[in-house]
C-alpha cells in the first residue's frame, strides 16, 4: 500500500502545504504536475514510466485529430499495451497452452524475455482511462487541448494506483476549481476521508488479511461455524481494503480541491445482484457498461444476446482483476448470477413473476441471497477454482 | 462529509494539536518505556510477533538497571544467547548475573536471528561513547561472522540509533552499508529505504516509541499468529512462555538430513587442508572475517567485547566423519584466533558439552545455559577487573 509508506508521508508533508500556499493557479498547476511526476516516477521507476509516457503521448496526439480511425488506433495501442504487460504470459501459457502447447512455450519464453520484471504501475487504470478518453473523443466530445491538462488527467497521483477510474469531462472542471481555490472545508473533509480510509485499510483490512492468511492455511481444520466466520471475514476484508484505499484516494484528491467519483455505495446492502454491481467498484462497472456492454449491443438485440453480452462483460471484468482463470470464473459467477437475476421473471412464466414479486415485497430475502452469492464469489476471487470449490463444499456441509 | 468553515478550522487545529501531543508523548515514552521485570526480548515482545522494540527502549532498559560503580554487560547475538530453549527462570543470562555478582549488570538484548554487529552492539557502542563502563558479549559461529548492522528483522535498530546520533560515525561501516544497499534488488532496496526513512522520522516524531509503548501497556493493533489467543491485548499481559526442553529421547529427531547439511556447512566451504593433511581456515574466508570485523565493530568497542563461537550439538557432530570433525574444530579455532588478533576476546562454547545441553542442533537447554554462563563469567573476569 502506497499511501501509508514513509515516503508518501514525507512527500505529502512537503507537497500539500506548498500546494495550498501557492495561490496562483498557474503555479499550483506546475507544482501539481511536478508532484504527480515525482510520485509516479518514485513508485513506478523508469521501466514503469516510459511505457505510460509513450502510450499517453500517443493518446493525446491521436485524440487531437478527432478522427475516429485514429482514435481507434489509440484504443488498440492502449489495449495492446495492457494485454502485453499484464496478460502476455497468461495468454501464452494458460490460453494458447491449452490448444497448442509447443507454440505456447515458445511464445511464453519470448514474452518473458521481452517483459520487464513487473507490469508498469497501474497499467490497467491507465489503459481504461485512455480508452475512455479516446472513445469519448471519437464519439464527438471535445479533446483535451492543453498538454498539462492531459498530463494531470493521466497521472493525477491520488487515483493513479487503484482508481477510481476518472472521466475526463468530470475531472477537468474539478481540477480547474481546485487549482483556483482550495477551501478549508475541502481540507477538513479530505482529512476526514483519509482517516476513514486508513482505519478501514490498516486497522481493519490489513489485520483481517493477516488472520485470513493464517486461518486460510488451516481452513480444513476449522469447524463449520468458524468456516462461515472465515467467509464473512473474507467478504469484509475485500470491501474494507478496496473501499479504504478509495477513501484515501478521494480524500487526498479533496486536499487538492479536486473531487473524484465515488466507487462504493454500501454494496453489501444491495438487495439484488444488479443492485450490487451498481454499488461495487462503481467507476469500473460504469466503464464496462459504457465501453464494452453497450457497444456489444447491451439489451438492444433481445434477451439471449443481452445475457450473452452480460457473460462476456463479466468474464472480462474478472480478467481485469488479474491474469488467472479464477478471476475469469469469478466474473462468470457474477455474470451467471446476473443472467439468472434478469431472466427468471420472464423465463419461468407465472412462477418467475410470482417469485420476483415475492422478492420485491421481501427485500431482506433478496439482500440475504445477494450477500451470500457475493460472499461465495469471493472464494473464487481469492483461491484457485478447486480450492474454492472445496471451501464452498465445506460451508455447505457437502464434505 | 463536508464540515462548516469554523468546524473545519477546529478540526485542523485539533489534528495539529493531536500530532504535537502524540510526538511529545512519544518522546516521553522513549525515555521511560520498557518492559517490566525484563529478562529478554521473548518471542511475544520481539519482531517474531511484529513487536519491534525501538532503539531508545533498548538503551532505557540498560540504563534503568545501572548504578554508578557497576559495569554494564550487554548481551547481543542471536536466539542462542536470547535463551531460546531455556524457560525464563533458567535463563543463562540470569545465571550469568548471579555468577558475576552486584558489580555487574547483565542486560540480555539478543534477538532471534540477529548478528553480533546488530542491536545490542549499537547500544554497547552508544553507552561506551557516553562514558559508561560496558562489556559487550555476543554469540555467533564461523560462517555467520559479525553480520551487518542493517538488514534482517532487527536491522532497523541501526537506522534508529544512527538518526538519534547514538553512533560514532564509523566510516568503514557506513561505506560498507552504502555499498551493500547498492547491491540489493529494487524491492529490498525500497524496503531498506522505508526502514531508514521511518527511523529518521522516529528521531523527530517518536511515533514508533509511542506505538510500542501503547502496544506494550494498553492495546496492540496488529494481528499475529504468535499471539493469536490474545492478539489485541497489551503485550505486558503476555508472559515469557519459553517451554521446558523435551525429554532427551525426543530431541534431535526432526529433519536429521537437513540439520546434518547445516552442520557440515559450518566448515565444508570454509577450510582447506595443508600438505600435512591439517585443516585451516581458507584464505578467502579468513579475509572475509577480517573485513567483517574491521568494518562492523568499531575499534573503541573491541577491547570491551567478548565473542562466543557456539558449536553445534554433539549429537550431530558425532555423526560427522573424523576428518569432518577435525575440519570443524580447525575452523572454530582459526576463527577465534582472528577475533583475538583484532583485540576482541573470543572463546568457543560447546567443546565439552553433551547432547543434554542442547534442545536441538544449536539452542542450549537449561543445562547448556548454565555451562555457557560459567564460561562467559570466567571470560568476563579475565577481560575486565572492576
Amino acid at each position: 500500500m502506497i499511501f501509508n509508506t514513509y515516503w508518501f508521508i514525507c512527500f505529502s508533508a512537503v507537497f500539500f502545504p506548498v500546494y495550498w500556499l501557492l495561490f496562483l493557479p498557474g503555479l499550483r498547476r506546475a507544482w501539481l504536475i511536478a508532484g504527480c511526476a515525482v510520485f509516479h516516477y518514485h513508485f513506478a521507476g523508469p521501466a514503469g514510466v516510459i511505457p505510460i509516457v509513450v502510450i499517453g503521448l500517443a493518446t493525446y496526439l491521436l485524440a487531437l485529430t478527432r478522427r475516429r480511425l485514429l482514435c481507434a488506433v489509440g484504443i488498440a495501442l492502449s489495449v495492446a499495451a495492457l494485454c502485453f504487460y499484464k496478460y502476455a504470459l497468461f495468454l501464452s501459457t494458460d490460453v494458447l497452452g491449452a490448444v497448442y502447447p509447443a507454440g505456447a512455450v515458445a511464445l511464453a519464453n519470448s514474452a518473458r524475455a521481452a517483459l520487464p520484471g513487473a507490469a508498469p504501475l497501474a497499467i490497467s487504470f491507465f489503459a481504461f482511462e485512455f480508452v475512455h478518453y479516446l472513445v469519448e473523443v471519437g464519439r464527438g466530445r471535445e479533446p483535451i487541448r492543453r498538454p498539462d491538462d492531459f498530463v494531470l488527467f493521466a497521472i493525477h497521483f491520488p487515483s493513479l494506483v487503484a482508481g477510481p477510474i476518472k472521466r475526463y469531462y468530470d475531472y477537468l472542471p474539478s481540477l480547474r476549481s481546485g487549482l483556483a481555490r482550495v477551501t478549508v472545508e475541502d481540507v477538513a473533509a479530505g482529512l476526514q476521508r483519509i482517516a476513514l480510509g486508513l482505519v478501514k485499510k490498516i486497522i481493519l483490512a490489513d489485520n483481517l488479511t493477516l488472520a485470513l492468511n493464517f486461518y486460510g492455511d488451516r481452513y480444513d481444520s476449522l469447524t463449520l461455524g468458524q468456516a462461515w466466520l472465515f467467509l464473512a471475514a473474507l467478504s469484509a476484508r475485500i470491501l474494507l481494503d478496496f473501499s479504504g484505499y478509495t477513501d484515501m484516494a478521494i480524500g487526498l484528491s479533496r486536499l487538492l480541491g479536486v473531487r473524484l467519483p465515488e466507487n462504493f455505495n454500501y454494496p453489501y446492502l444491495a438487495t439484488s445482484l444488479q443492485d450490487f454491481w451498481q454499488r461495487w467498484h462503481i467507476s469500473l462497472t460504469s466503464w464496462i457498461r459504457d465501453y464494452v456492454y453497450i457497444p456489444l449491443g447491451g439489451s438492444r438485440y433481445g434477451l439471449a444476446r443481452q445475457l450473452l453480452n452480460a457473460m462476456i462483460v463479466f468474464a472480462l471484468c474478472g480478467l481485469w482483476h488479474g491474469p488467472a482463470w479464477h478471476f475469469v470464473l469469478w466474473g462468470l459467477w457474477h455474470g451467471a448470477g446476473l443472467v439468472v437475476n434478469h431472466a427468471y421473471p420472464r423465463m419461468l412464466g407465472p412462477l418467475g413473476r410470482s417469485l420476483a414479486g415475492h422478492f420485491a415485497r421481501q427485500p431482506a430475502l433478496g439482500w440475504a441471497l445477494t450477500l451470500l452469492y457475493a460472499a461465495f464469489g469471493w472464494l473464487l476471487f481469492f483461491y484457485e477454482p478447486l480450492r474454492a470449490w472445496s471451501m464452498a463444499a465445506k460451508l455447505l456441509a457437502l464434505h | 462529509m463536508t464540515l462548516p468553515r469554523q468546524s473545519s478550522w477546529l478540526l485542523l487545529a485539533g489534528i495539529l494539536a493531536g500530532f504535537l501531543g502524540a510526538s511529545w508523548q512519544g518522546r516521553l515514552a522513549s525515555g521511560y518505556s520498557k518492559p517490566d521485570g525484563f529478562r529478554r526480548f521473548h518471542q511475544r515482545i520481539s519482531p517474531d510477533a511484529l513487536y519491534y522494540p525501538p532503539y531508545a527502549m533498548l538503551e532505557a532498559l540498560a540504563l534503568a538497571r545501572w548504578h554508578p560503580g557497576q559495569t554494564l554487560v550487554i548481551i547481543g547475538g542471536n536466539s542462542i544467547f536470547n535463551g531460546v530453549g531455556q524457560p525464563v527462570d533458567d535463563l543463562w543470562s540470569v545465571q550469568l548475573q548471579e555468577l558475576l555478582g552486584a558489580r555487574y549488570v547483565v542486560v540480555n538484548l539478543a534477538f532471534r536471528g540477529a548478528y553480533p554487529a546488530q542491536g545490542a552492539a549499537l547500544v554497547a557502542e552508544s553507552l561506551l561513547l557516553r562514558g559508561y563502563p560496558v562489556i559487550y558479549v555476543a554469540n555467533t559461529n564461523p560462517p555467520a561472522a559479525t553480520g551487518r548492522a542493517v538488514g534482517g528483522a532487527s536491522g532497523y535498530l541501526y537506522w534508529q540509533a544512527l538518526y538519534q546520533h547514538r553512533l560514532s560515525g564509523y566510516a568503514p561501516r557506513e561505506t560498507e552499508i552504502r555499498n551493500w544497499l547498492q547491491t540489493l534488488p529494487p524491492k529490498e532496496r525500497e524496503q531498506q529505504a522505508e526502514e531508514r526513512l521511518g527511523s529518521w522520522l522516529e528521531a523527530w516524531t517518536r511515533h514508533q516509541s509511542l506505538w510500542h509503548h501503547i502496544g506494550y501497556r494498553h492495546v496492540f493493533t496488529v494481528w499475529n499468529f504468535v499471539v493469536a489467543q490474545d492478539p489485541w491485548g497489551a503485550r505486558d499481559h503476555l508472559p515469557d512462555n519459553e517451554p521446558q526442553a523435551r525429554p532427551l529421547g525426543e530431541r534431535f529427531k526432526n529433519l536429521l538430513p537437513e540439520e546434518m547439511a547445516i552442520v557440515r556447512g559450518y566448515s565444508a566451504n570454509m577450510a582447506v587442508q595443508d600438505a600435512h593433511q591439517q585443516w585451516h581456515l581458507e584464505g578467502g574466508n579468513r579475509q572475509r572475517l577480517v573485513d567483517d570485523i574491521e568494518k562492523t565493530i568499531i575499534p573503541s568497542l573491541r577491547p570491551h567485547t567478548l565473542i562466543i563461537l557456539n558449536k553445534n550439538c554433539p549429537y550431530y557432530l558425532n555423526l560427522l566423519t573424523a576428518s569432518e570433525r577435525a575440519r570443524d574444530t580447525a575452523v572454530y579455532a582459526d576463527s577465534a584466533q582472528i577475533w583475538r588478533d583484532h583485540g576482541i576476546a573470543c572463546a568457543v562454547s560447546g567443546e565439552d558439552y553433551e547432547s543434554i545441553d542442547y534442545i536441538d542442533r544449536a539452542h542450549l537447554s537449561s543445562d547448556g545455559g548454565r555451562k555457557v554462563a560459567r564460561l562467559v563469567a570466567q571470560q568476563i573476569r579475565q577481560l575486565h577487573q572492576p
